[in-house]
C-alpha cells in the first residue's frame, strides 16, 4: 500500500487524543466512602465483565476514528491490486497538440516550442520509461515502443512542427487510450500537452466525456490522464487577438479562359476591438494582383470581392493574405486552386424514338447546358445529343470527354465495342437506365463480357412509399461537395422506382483482353440500403452506373435545386478530373495518375509507384529529389492514390515520385497536379478554456491538470498505481462513528435522575 | 460508665443535647396516648406507682386514691419489668452519610436509640444498650431508673462507627446473657448475610424475646443518584471500586430491591418486625410506626389468648 498524500498520515497521531482523554478520565473521578458495598459488589459482579469489554471496545473505536480519518485523507492505494511492477517503471503516451493555435507566440517562444520543451523534460526525466509520442492533430504515432531510446525521442521531438489543423479531443484521446493500452507496462499514463482551446473542447458532450472516462478506467489496467497546460497564460479567461482570412466557398467549377471570375474572401476578427484599414493582398500564381483595405468589427467578419481573369488553361493558384502582426501567422493566408480549361465534351445518347422533348434525357441535357444560345459560352459542358438508334462508330471518332447513356436502348455491337474502347482509353461513362432497359443485353454486353459496368442491372423496384437516399457522406471527388450541403441537399430526393443494381455472378472466364474490373464502389444508396450510384474504373476511364433515370416519372430529381449541380459534378467526375485540389487540412484526397501519350496503362515497369507531394514553388523544377522536408509520398495502386490528408496549409505540388535508380518517364501526370490546403478556421479562435472549465473537463475524465513538466513529475512521484480505497475507508469511518454513538449511549446513558 | 474513657465537657453537652432532643420527641409522640403501649400482662401485684399521663384509667387504684387523694397505678410483676435491650450497630457502613442527609446512618440510629430509651424510661420500663461492630463493644445492662438514662446517653455519645459488621456474631454473644424475656431493638442497616442475621435473631425469638429491627437506609443507598465516574471505598475497609455509576445503577437498584425483599420475607417468617427507615425521616414518624406495629402485635396476642 502507498499513499497519495503521505503528509496527512501524520494525522494518525490524533489517536493519542482519545487515549489521553481516556487516561485523564481515569484519573478524574470522585471518591465516595460507601456503606452498601456488598450490594455494589454484587451489582458489579453482574456487570463488570460486560462493561469492561465494552469500555475497551469504545476506547478502540475512538482511537480508530482519527486513524481511519487520517488514512482516508492520505488517499491510500492498494498497490497489490492490478499492478505488479515494484520498480516504479511506467509507460507514458505523450500527445503534443500540434494544431495551428499552438503556433501562438508566448512569453519567449511559441506555445508549441514550449510544449516540445516540456515533453523533452519529461522524456529526459523518465529515461527508462516506455514512451510513445503522438501528435494530436494528425493522430500520428511519431515514435513509440520501449525500444526507442531517449536520443531517438529527443530527435523525434526536434523534428516536430506545428500543423495547420485543429485538434479533435475525442479522436486524439481515443488514439491515446489505444496507444496506452498497447503499452507493456501496466502503469500507464497519457500526458496531453496542449493549449486547451474552448472551440476544441466545448463540443465534447457529457456522454462523450463519460465514454472516454470509461475507456480510461475500464481497461485491464487503469490509465492515468494528465492535462499539461502549455499555454503559459496567466489569465485563461481572456482571448488572444487574431485575424484570419478564407475564401467563401461555393463548389468550384472549371472556369474558362479569358472569363471574368469573382472571388469572395471573408476576413474574421477574433479580437475584442475593431480592426481598421487592414491590408488584403490578392495574388494569382504568386503574383500580387490587387490590394484592398478593409475594416473588421470586433468579433465580426467582413467580405471582400476580388476579380481576376485567367488567360491560359491549366491549374492556377489564388491567394489572399491579410496583415495580422499580433495573432497567428499560419491563418493569415487563404489558398484556392482554379482549374481553367475548355468546356467538357459530352455525348448524350438517348433512347427517344423521335426528336423533341424526351423525359428520359432532356432534363439531363438541360442540367448540363442550362444557358441558351446567347449565353452559350456560359455553359461548362458542350453537349451533343444523339439517339441510340442513330449512333454509329463514326460519331465517336471525335473523342468526347464523357459519354452519357440516358435511357438508351440496345446499341449495336460495333458501337458498344467502340464505347468500351473509349472508356478504356480514358473517356468517362455515365449510365442512367429507364424502365424499358434491355437488362439482358446490357448485362451480357457490358457486365459479363466486357466488364465495363461495375454492377449488373436487375429488375425494377417500386417501393410502397417514395424512398429518400441513405444519409451518408459520399467522399468522392467532385461529389463530396454534397456532403456539407454547399452544392445542394440530396436528402430531399424521393424515388418512386429504380433499377436494381446487383454485384452479379462473377464469371471466371473473361472475354478478350478487357481490363480487370475492380470491386464496385457504391457512392449513393437508397434508404433501404440498395445501391443508387455505383462507380468503377475501366482502363483509364471512370464509369458511373446509376440505378435511376433522369425522368420525372420515377423521382422528383428534375424539380430539385440540387439536380443541376449533381448532374454536372457527376459528369465532371466522370470526365477524368479527380478532385479540384481545394482542401482543408486533414481532408483526404484521391489522386489519379494519367499515362503519357504512347505508353499503355498496363506498362508496369514505367508506371510510378508513388505520388510525391511537395510545397509548391514557382521554380518547382529546382526542388531536388532528396529535399524531403515536408515531403509526403502516397503509394499508387491501379493508377490511383488515396491520401489521408495534409496538415500544413499552403500550396502543394503533386508529381510522380522520382527514385534515383528508376527510369520513370516524367510525362506521367497527376490529377490534380496542385493542391490548395487551407487551415482549420476553428483554430483561429484563440479563446482558451477557463481554469474552471478545464478543471471541470479534467474532473469528468478523472484527469489531473498540471502546468509544467516538473509539476507532472512531482505528481507521478507521489502517485502509485493500484486501487484507491479511500471510499471504503470513508464507509468504515461512518460505521465507526455510528458504533461509537451507539456504544457510548449504551455505556453512558443520559437519562439518569 | 464506659471503661477507659472519662466523660468530658463535650460529651456532657452532647448528652444534654441528646437528652433534650429525645425528651422533645417522646413528649410529642406521647401526647394523647391514654394507655402505655409497653404495659406488661400479669396478675401478680408488685407495687404501686404514681399515675402518669397516658396510663389507663382502669389501672388506677381508686382505693388508694381515696386514702391518699393521689392517683396511683397498680402494677404487676411483668408489667413493671418490660426489659428492652437496644442493640446499636456501629459498624463502618453505618457511618455513611449521603449528600441529601443531615446525619449519617449511625448518628440517626443514636438519636433514634436515645428517643427509644427516653420513651421506655418515661414509661417506667427498663432499658439496656449494647453497641457492636464486628464484636460487642459496650454493654449497659437493662435498668429502669431514670438516672440510668444518662449513662445510656453517655454510651450512645461515645459510640463511633468504623469496623466491619458482625451483627449475627454479636447477637449470639449477647443473647445468652439476657435471661429474662424482653424486647430486643436492633438499630442497624443490616448489611450482613441475611441467613446468618436471621439465624441469630431466630435464636432470640426462640428464647421468648420480642424482636424489632430498625433498618436504617441513607436515601443515596436507595436511589443511587451518582452521575460521574466514582470510586466507591468501603467504609469497612474491605476494598474499593472505580465504577461508572450510570452503567451500574440499574443493576444496583435491582440488587437493593432483592436484598430488601429477602430480608423482609425472612424476618416476617420469624415474626420479627422490620421497620425500614431513611435518615431523612422524622424520628417521631419512625417511633409512631413502631408503636403502631406494637399495638397491632398486642392485639394479635390478646386475640390469640382469648381463643
Amino acid at each position: 500500500m502507498s499513499f497519495l498524500n503521505v503528509a496527512l498520515l501524520g494525522g494518525v497521531a490524533a489517536l493519542l487524543a482519545p487515549l489521553l482523554i481516556h487516561l485523564l478520565n481515569r484519573s478524574r473521578f470522585q471518591v465516595i466512602d460507601w456503606g452498601a458495598m456488598h450490594l455494589l459488589e454484587s451489582a458489579l459482579q453482574q456487570n463488570a465483565r460486560r462493561t469492561e469489554w465494552k469500555e475497551w471496545l469504545l476506547l478502540l473505536i475512538r482511537c480508530l476514528i482519527p486513524v481511519v480519518l487520517a488514512v482516508c485523507l492520505a488517499r491510500p492505494v492498494l498497490t497489490s491490486f492490478k499492478v505488479a511492477n515494484a520498480d516504479g517503471s511506467r509507460g507514458i503516451v505523450l500527445i503534443i497538440d500540434d494544431s495551428l493555435s499552438m503556433s501562438k507566440a508566448a512569453r519567449q517562444s511559441s506555445v508549441f516550442e514550449s510544449a516540445v520543451s516540456t515533453c523533452r523534460e519529461i522524456v529526459t526525466h523518465y529515461r527508462q520509461t516506455e514512451t510513445s509520442l503522438w501528435t494530436a492533430c494528425a493522430s500520428v504515432d511519431v515514435l513509440s515502443g520501449s525500444s526507442s531510446s531517449t536520443a531517438q525521442l529527443q530527435s523525434a521531438l526536434d523534428g516536430l512542427q506545428v500543423s495547420s489543423g485543429s485538434m479533435d479531443p475525442k479522436t486524439c484521446l481515443a488514439d491515446g487510450i489505444r496507444a496506452a493500452a498497447e503499452l507493456r507496462n501496466p502503469s500507464r499514463h497519457i500526458v496531453l500537452v496542449s493549449d486547451f482551446l474552448a472551440r476544441d473542447w466545448n463540443d465534447l458532450t457529457p456522454g462523450e466525456l463519460a465514454s472516454l472516462q470509461t475507456q480510461l478506467s475500464s481497461g485491464e489496467f487503469p490509465i492515468h490522464l494528465t492535462f499539461l497546460d502549455a499555454s503559459q497564460i496567466d489569465d485563461r479567461t481572456r482571448s488572444a487577438p487574431n485575424l484570419t482570412v478564407r475564401f467563401v466557398d461555393e463548389f468550384q467549377e472549371r472556369v474558362q479562359p479569358s472569363e471574368q471570375n469573382m472571388f469572395s474572401v471573408e476576413v474574421v476578427n477574433f479580437a475584442a476591438r475593431d480592426q481598421r484599414d487592414l491590408e488584403l493582398v490578392f495574388s494569382v500564381n504568386g503574383q500580387q494582383l490587387s490590394r484592398q483595405s478593409v475594416d473588421v468589427p470586433a468579433g465580426g467578419s467582413e467580405q471582400v470581392i476580388f476579380a481576376c481573369e485567367f488567360t491560359t488553361a491549366g491549374w492556377h493558384s489564388v491567394q489572399c493574405q491579410v496583415e495580422d502582426p499580433t495573432g497567428l501567422v499560419g491563418d493569415n493566408t487563404a489558398y484556392r486552386m482554379v482549374q481553367v480549361g475548355n468546356p467538357v465534351e459530352v455525348l448524350l445518347v438517348t433512347g427517344q424514338a423521335s426528336p423533341g422533348f424526351d423525359p428520359q434525357s432532356s432534363f439531363v441535357q438541360l442540367a448540363l447546358a442550362p444557358f441558351g444560345d446567347e449565353e452559350q459560352n456560359e455553359n461548362r459542358f458542350r453537349v451533343r445529343t444523339i439517339r441510340s438508334k442513330e449512333l454509329r462508330p463514326k460519331d465517336l471518332s471525335s473523342v468526347p470527354d464523357v459519354v452519357i447513356l440516358s435511357g438508351a436502348g440496345q446499341l449495336n455491337q460495333s458501337v458498344s465495342e467502340s464505347i468500351a474502347e473509349l472508356v478504356e482509353a480514358g473517356t468517362g461513362l455515365v449510365v442512367l437506365p429507364d424502365e424499358d432497359l434491355d437488362t439482358a443485353w446490357m448485362n451480357r454486353a457490358w457486365f459479363d463480357a466486357r466488364r465495363l459496368l461495375p454492377m449488373a442491372y436487375g429488375s425494377v423496384i417500386r417501393p410502397e412509399q417514395p424512398l429518400p437516399l441513405l444519409q451518408a457522406p459520399i467522399q468522392y471527388p467532385y461529389l463530396d461537395v454534397f456532403d456539407d450541403g454547399q452544392a445542394g441537399d440530396l436528402s430531399r430526393w424521393r424515388f418512386r422506382s429504380w433499377r436494381e443494381l446487383t454485384p452479379g455472378a462473377e464469371q471466371e472466364q473473361q472475354t478478350g483482353d478487357s481490363p480487370k474490373r475492380d470491386s464496385p464502389r457504391v457512392l449513393l444508396q437508397f434508404a433501404d440500403g440498395s445501391p443508387c450510384l455505383a462507380n468503377g474504373a475501366y482502363g483509364d476511364g471512370v464509369v458511373h452506373q446509376l440505378a435511376i433515370s433522369g425522368s420525372s416519372r420515377s423521382s422528383n430529381l428534375p424539380s430539385q435545386a440540387s439536380f443541376v449541380p449533381f448532374v454536372q459534378q457527376l459528369t465532371r467526375s466522370a470526365s477524368g478530373s479527380s478532385g479540384n485540389g481545394n482542401l482543408l487540412v486533414g481532408q483526404p484526397l484521391d489522386f489519379q495518375l494519367a499515362s503519357p501519350e504512347g505508353i499503355g496503362a498496363a506498362d508496369e515497369e514505367l508506371k510510378p509507384t508513388a505520388i510525391e507531394l511537395v510545397p509548391f514553388r514557382k521554380d518547382e523544377a529546382d526542388i531536388p529529389a532528396s529535399s524531403t522536408t515536408s515531403k509526403h509520398q502516397v503509394p499508387v495502386a491501379e493508377l490511383r492514390a488515396q491520401f489521408d490528408g495534409l496538415y500544413q496549409a499552403g500550396l502543394w505540388s503533386a508529381r510522380p515520385a522520382v527514385e534515383s535508380d528508376a527510369t520513370v518517364a516524367p510525362a506521367w501526370s497527376v490529377t490534380p497536379p496542385m493542391l490548395a490546403v487551407n487551415p482549420a478556421l476553428e483554430e483561429s479562435d484563440l479563446q482558451p478554456l477557463s481554469g474552471t472549465q478545464l478543471q471541470s473537463v479534467a474532473d469528468a475524465l478523472g484527469a489531473s491538470v498540471v502546468s509544467s513538466a516538473s509539476e507532472f513529475i512531482s505528481q507521478l512521484q507521489v502517485q502509485r498505481d493500484g486501487r484507491e480505497i479511500w471510499r471504503w475507508l470513508l464507509v468504515a469511518l461512518l460505521v465507526l462513528l455510528f458504533a461509537e454513538i451507539l456504544l457510548g449511549r449504551n455505556l453512558h446513558p443520559v437519562n439518569v435522575p | 460508665m464506659p471503661s477507659g474513657r472519662l466523660i468530658d465537657a463535650h460529651d456532657r453537652e452532647a448528652i444534654a443535647q441528646l437528652q433534650f432532643f429525645a425528651q422533645n420527641v417522646v413528649e410529642g409522640i406521647s401526647a394523647g396516648l391514654h394507655r402505655s403501649p409497653l404495659q406488661g400482662a400479669s396478675v401478680e401485684f408488685k407495687e404501686h406507682r404514681q399515675y402518669v399521663r397516658g396510663d389507663e384509667i382502669r389501672s388506677i387504684d381508686w382505693k388508694l386514691f381515696g386514702k391518699t387523694d393521689r392517683l396511683f397505678i397498680r402494677q404487676y410483676e411483668d408489667e413493671t419489668n418490660l426489659r428492652a435491650m437496644l442493640l446499636l450497630d456501629q459498624s463502618g457502613s453505618m457511618g455513611y452519610r449521603g449528600s441529601r442527609s443531615p446525619l449519617s446512618k449511625h448518628a440517626f440510629a443514636v438519636r433514634l436509640a436515645a428517643c427509644f430509651a427516653t420513651l421506655l424510661i418515661s414509661q417506667q420500663d427498663a432499658v439496656g444498650l449494647t453497641t457492636s461492630d464486628e464484636r460487642v463493644r459496650e454493654t449497659l445492662p437493662v435498668r429502669g431508673q431514670p438516672q440510668h438514662l444518662r449513662n445510656l446517653f453517655h454510651y450512645l455519645v461515645q459510640s463511633q462507627p468504623g469496623r466491619e459488621t458482625g451483627l449475627a456474631q454479636t447477637l449470639r454473644q449477647v443473647a445468652p446473657r439476657q435471661k429474662q424475656r424482653g424486647l430486643w431493638v436492633l438499630l442497624s442497616d443490616c448489611f450482613e448475610q441475611i441467613e446468618s442475621l436471621v439465624a441469630a435473631l431466630r435464636s432470640l425469638r426462640h428464647a421468648g424475646h420480642e424482636v424489632v429491627v430498625f433498618q436504617i437506609w441513607d436515601p443515596d443507598e436507595l436511589d443511587f443518584p451518582f452521575r460521574q465516574k466514582t470510586e466507591f471505598r468501603s467504609l469497612e475497609a474491605t476494598g474499593q471500586h472505580l465504577v461508572e455509576p450510570r452503567v451500574l445503577r440499574d443493576s444496583y437498584l435491582q440488587r437493593v430491591r432483592e436484598f430488601r425483599e429477602q430480608l423482609d420475607l425472612a424476618l416476617a417468617a420469624e415474626r420479627i418486625n422490620l421497620i425500614a427507615c431513611t435518615t431523612t425521616q422524622p424520628y417521631s414518624e419512625v417511633l409512631a410506626q413502631f408503636l403502631a406495629r406494637r399495638r397491632n402485635v398486642r392485639r394479635d396476642n390478646a386475640a390469640g389468648a382469648r381463643r
